[in-house]
């Protein structure tokens, strides 16, 4: 799932560097060299959670965002909200429904 | 690099600190970082060369290093001496730059010895001033290339002591 993916500020970060396009592992991690094996290891996590792929071509791994998975994480907050929005109409109908038995009686 | 979005004000990273036992004297530890003969050996991450380094351990002096990262990606670490203490501290003023040579970072470095239960204590402060806020994320991984280079610099001196050794034994 890509919650778990997201939930690191680094790989946030990653993330919106990589929405503005596809770049290799090493022109990701630059100028701070020493932050690569770093990025190395947060690119992994992304790429398991299906958020980033990578292919490789020649000695070059280039990275780029999955849509998909942001889309499906995008989704399951969506049903969430829309679950939350169905509870409050049903709250408010009961109170219409309670206003108008206390208006009877 | 272009600027992330909605960051507000460039906030300064925090600065990385390292810390490790070496088994091995001051002064070897010390003499590793003196010359591009040694510092090629052990100043980059796991997995990573250096194919060029320049280094003039005296105050004003140039350390230069040139990574070369797994996938074959150059990386430039360049700056001066600041401070050479031997055989207790070295300041080296880095400015870390991007492919057409903007200057992004600079990386105050700090590191100093002591002496310490098996050997020697070598602790590495990494002060950041940043000059691109694109760039702020990046520090935060630092530590672990950090470690990684601690890691090359503990085989570097151990092979520096195996050297020694080999000499004296001869004579």
């Amino acid at each position: 799932m890509a919650f778990q993916a997201l939930a690191d500020p680094t790989r946030r970060a990653m993330v919106e560097r990589l929405s503005r396009g596809p770049t290799s592992v090493s022109e990701l991690a630059r100028p701070l060299v020493m932050s690569l094996p770093a990025v190395m290891q947060h690119l992994a996590v992304l790429e398991s959670s299906g958020v980033v792929r990578s292919r490789k071509i020649g000695r070059v791994r280039t990275c780029e965002i999955n849509p998909e998975a942001l889309s499906l994480a995008e989704q399951w907050i969506n049903r969430r909200r829309i679950e939350l929005e169905h509870r409050l109409d049903r709250l408010g109908q009961y109170l219409e429904t309670l206003k108008s038995v206390r208006r009877r009686s | 690099m272009t600027r992330m979005p909605d960051k507000g004000p460039a906030v300064q990273p925090q600065p990385v600190r390292v810390s490790r036992v070496l088994a091995a004297p001051r002064e070897l530890v010390f003499k590793a970082w003196s010359s591009a003969e040694h510092v090629k050996r052990w100043f980059a991450p796991t997995g990573f060369s250096v194919p060029h380094a320049k280094v003039e351990m005296r105050v004003g002096g140039v350390f230069e290093i040139l990574m070369r990262a797994p996938d074959g990606v150059e990386h430039w670490a360049r700056g001066t001496f600041a401070e050479v203490s031997p055989v207790d501290r070295l300041v080296l003023d880095l400015r870390v730059e991007d492919a057409r040579g903007n200057h992004l970072f600079r990386a105050y470095t700090e590191v100093s010895l002591a002496d310490a239960e098996g050997g020697t204590r070598i602790e590495a402060t990494q002060t950041y001033t940043l000059l691109d806020p694109g760039a702020a994320w990046m520090t935060s991984g630092a530590p672990t290339g950090w470690a990684q280079t601690l890691d090359k610099l503990a085989e570097e001196v151990a092979r520096m002591q195996d050297t020694n050794e080999a000499k004296r034994s001869v004579v």
